[in-house]
């Protein structure tokens, strides 16, 4: 922040002592909350830290909130406090001594806070490009088209240059380099060999300079992530037709039309779950302008802040608009340091709860069958491709759609609500279920009758709000029955998938994956 | 366990057999073009149940390939378990639906478990072994197995909880019997390719049997070169795995008549299988054949050959569009590695003989 980086000179200030107390306190004011904020989210953090998405982000928000911490109390409590009370004296030789007391506290504060800070944002950045490289790992495999060799070289390529040791070698680097620096320019100025203003200008400078870069690194990771996801929903768009009767008739319809906000909600939450690297990216950028901002405006009002008593108000000015800059700064900085991976575990602690108190048969949910492989196969997008070619080539895409359209409902199939649920049932029994459907399935009777008696009931051309006392638990019932069987059927052409090359270069990645994340504690 | 010749003398309904179509026949010349064909697809068709892939199965592992090794099965651990899962599950269902009472409260406990909780993953677990194997030996739920017909069950059932000490632990890896006796309801089509001599190879194409299914084997009948029809001769007394109400004796005999009077298969060799001798020899000596099938001398229901005799008539008369020269039938027990090596061997040759004589 630029306030740390002030050489305070407070002997021009004698005319504006009162407007410059009040900054001060609200300066203080703001140290308060952003200390006591920065401490809860530690002490959050903290507890919360195996959990997702919380570990992911090793210790980057641990070193940004410290930093943050050791600032607010620091800068904005105890150099403010020593400002504040100087300026209520009288005597001109107190005065240079806060002066000197506070400038050495903000040079204490800019070794060590702009260190933390700034091997935090680089431990993100690093974070962010591993991530990067790990979500579109299975897409570079998925380019090898099976051929082994070369998804070695993927993989290989890929182990070190995400490997723990690379990490810790390039972060200890950085921060040995960054407490050189600084304290050398801290140096220099204690020992009066370069002027209060110079010390400023240098230090505010570099240190603009360097986050700069580090952002330039996570714009371009963050618009090579949007292209990519742009260009693949341009393929999916592309490929979607494979069996054109099945796949536009039946998952098409499922999707209910969105509007045009939840479309951008879709856009940037699509292949972000769950960690939400994306959306912080973004936040990180914002923080990153209002710190461009604070430190600019600080700059243009430093040379004022010398000259005299008049100019210092000018100063003054720019230190008021450069502070709320600050505010902004330090909001969305919280965020980016812990604060969103911190709300989004909050948003799925009560996403479980929920879950939880309306439902509490949460073992049964998962049914007979713990074919792990098969999940991860039909959940992740590249597999499901080169899985759904697979299911066509043996002719048994009708139920990688269903499970597709069940899995999509999963709130009417779990019998959370019935909202949809009549078209739900019309949908699955014209298309899957009825003999001489175009995609019957194969089921036995007993699941078939569950279906078709669920259907009487509730199918045909009823709307939601003709649906009275639904007995959500047989509906839950019939379908935890259907998506079994499917699972089953669907379990059966896994076995022969499972032997071909493109499953066995895929298992590699997920073991790598798994590797990795180990490592990295993600997932 | 050997051939049954046909003869026409034997069979009722001759004339329907005797029919040649012509007319009719858009792709009647695929076996002649098969003489010269580098490649000869025979397809495995039957309804559900009726041990299509098993023979498959038996198939790829006297050629060396699948599932003869170990990697192959290990893939099949999870439905090797699902079908331990799935029999006790139907076998407790089946005594609450028969009234039949679970005699011991511990087995009465992990009944409660097996239907609300348990996962192919428990199953990792040795005690799960014992537990099981409790149950199974239940007087009730044996009460219930002797009354198997009156619900869905696998053959396999015996055998896999027999084997559980085996099944239940982590380090699990299913035998070729295992893979063999496990039940896998096949969905869609899948194919396997051997050599058999004079540069040719055999692509022998495993079906789904299930009535949906059944509508996916149109795909391959243009380009087939020979049938290889199964029925099970030990579903005499039950009903379809997709329709509860519908006899799947009746359900094979219409399956068949589709199949072997279609026009595409006119002049293609033509092979019936009547598979599971060996549960059908046990089912007979417990089970009334007669009380079945009205036509059948009561007083030889407990004959195999009789039976076998009278079902192998009743398909046979259900031909009416296919040269009888060139439609074999045989008996098989595919669970029986060395039936099945030796029956499909004839299968095979006469597959071949018929080829060249075209």
């Amino acid at each position: 922040m630029f306030s740390t980086f002030i050489e305070h000179n407070s002997t021009f200030a004698v005319k504006v002592k009162q407007q410059l107390s009040t900054l001060y306190y609200a300066q203080i004011a703001f140290g308060v909350f952003y200390f006591i904020i920065s401490l809860i989210i530690l002490i959050l953090l903290f507890a919360f830290r195996k959990e997702q998405p919380i570990s992911s982000r090793l210790a980057t928000p641990f070193m940004g909130m410290i930093a943050l911490l050791v600032e607010s109390c620091l800068i904005y409590i105890t150099q403010r406090g020593i400002l504040v009370n100087q300026l209520k004296s009288s005597n001109n030789q107190m005065w240079e001594s806060g002066d000197n007391d506070s400038n050495i506290i903000a040079n204490i504060v800019t070794i060590f806070v702009n260190s933390l800070n700034l091997t935090a944002i680089f431990c993100y950045v690093i974070q962010v490009v591993r991530f990067e490289l790990m979500k579109f790992m299975y897409k570079l495999i998925h380019k090898t088209k099976g051929n082994e060799s070369k998804s070695d070289i993927v993989l290989k390529s890929i182990r070190i240059s995400t490997s723990t040791s690379l990490f810790l070698l390039l972060t200890t680097l950085f921060m040995s380099f960054n407490l050189v620096y600084w304290t050398i320019w801290v140096v220099l100025r204690r020992i009066n060999v370069i002027e209060p203003s110079t010390y400023t200008y240098i230090v505010s400078i570099s240190y603009t300079v360097i986050i700069f870069f580090l952002s330039l690194v996570i714009a371009t990771v963050l618009v090579f992530d949007f292209i990519i996801t742009i260009k693949e929903k341009k393929e999916e768009k592309k490929n979607e037709p494979t069996d054109s009767t099945v796949k536009e008739n039946l998952v098409k319809k499922s999707i209910k039309m969105k509007n045009s906000l939840s479309k951008v909600y879709d856009f940037f939450i699509s292949l972000d779950e769950p960690l939400y690297f994306r959306v912080e990216m973004i936040l990180y950028l914002i923080c990153f302008v209002f710190l461009i901002v604070n430190q600019v405006i600080g700059l243009i009002g430093l040379p004022y802040r010398f000259i005299d008593e008049e100019n210092y108000k000018t100063a003054l000015q720019y230190d008021v608009i450069s502070f709320i800059f600050e505010v902004l700064y330090v909001f969305t900085y919280i965020l980016v340091f812990g604060g969103y991976a911190l709300l989004i575990l909050l948003i799925y602690k009560v996403k479980i709860w929920r879950k939880f108190s309306k439902n509490g048969k949460s073992k049964q949910d998962d049914g007979m069958l713990k074919n792990k492989e098969l999940l991860l196969v039909i959940r992740n997008e590249e597999s499901y491709e080169s899985f759904e070619k697979f299911c066509e080539k043996e002719f048994s895409l009708e139920n990688l759609y269903l499970h597709s359209i069940l899995e999509k409902h999963s709130k009417i199939v779990n019998g959370e609500t019935f909202e949809g649920l009549s078209t739900l049932l019309n949908q699955i029994f014209e298309g899957f279920i009825q003999s001489g459907a175009t995609n019957e399935v194969n089921i036995p009777n007993s699941c078939r009758t569950k279906i078709v008696n669920l259907h009487k009931k509730y199918g045909f051309e009823k709307k939601d709000s003709d649906l009275k006392n639904v007995d959500l638990e047989e509906v839950r019932q019939a379908f935890f029955s259907l998506v079994q069987q499917v699972f089953v059927n669907l379990g059966d052409t896994f076995s022969r998938y499972s032997l071909t090359t493109e499953w066995k270069v895929f298992k590699k990645a997920i073991e790598l994956k798994e590797h990795i994340t180990e490592k990295a504690n993600l997932y | 366990m050997g051939n049954i010749v046909v003869s026409p003398h034997d069979k009722e309904g001759q004339h329907h057999m005797m029919a040649t179509p012509t007319s009719n026949n858009p792709n009647g010349g695929s076996a002649a073009t098969a003489k010269n064909k580098s490649e000869i697809t025979v397809l495995l068709l039957g309804a559900g149940e009726s041990g299509k892939s098993t023979l498959f199965k038996q198939v790829q592992f006297f050629h060396g390939v699948g599932i003869t090794h170990d990697q192959e099965r290990i893939e099949l651990i999870e439905i090797v378990r699902l079908n331990v899962l799935e029999n006790a599950k139907n076998l407790v269902a089946a005594t609450q639906h028969l009234n039949i009472p679970i005699e011991q409260p511990e087995n009465r406990e992990t009944a409660k478990l097996i239907i609300n909780s348990l996962n192919t993953n428990d199953l990792e677990d040795p005690s799960w072994s014992k537990r099981l194997y409790s149950l199974w030996k239940d007087a009730g739920i044996q009460k219930a197995y002797e009354n198997r017909e009156k619900f869905q069950l696998y053959d396999s059932t015996e055998y896999l909880f027999e084997n559980l000490d085996r099944i239940c632990s982590d380090k699990y890896v299913p035998t070729v019997v295992d893979v063999i006796r496990t039940r896998t309801k096949t969905i869609g089509i899948t194919d396997m390719k051997f050599d058999v001599g004079d540069g040719k190879q055999l692509r022998l194409v495993d079906v789904g049997g299930q009535r949906n299914e059944r509508r996916k084997w149109i795909h391959f009948f243009n380009t087939v070169d020979a049938v290889v029809f199964l029925t099970s001769l030990s579903e005499f007394d039950l009903n379809l795995y997709e329709d509860n109400g519908y006899w799947r004796v009746k359900e094979s005999l219409r399956v068949f008549n589709e199949v072997v009077n279609n026009a595409l298969f006119y002049k293609v060799p033509f092979v019936l299988l009547f598979n599971k001798r060996d549960l059908f020899e046990k089912k007979i000596a417990t089970k009334s054949f007669s009380k079945y099938f009205s036509g059948f001398n009561e007083a030889e229901e407990k004959n195999p050959v009789a039976c076998i005799e009278y079902m192998t008539k009743l398909f046979l008369n259900e031909i009416t569009e296919h040269p009888l020269d060139t439609v074999s039938v045989k008996t098989l027990s595919a669970i029986d590695h060395d039936n099945s090596k030796q029956v499909f061997e004839e299968v095979k040759q006469f597959i071949m003989t018929q080829q060249h004589r075209e």
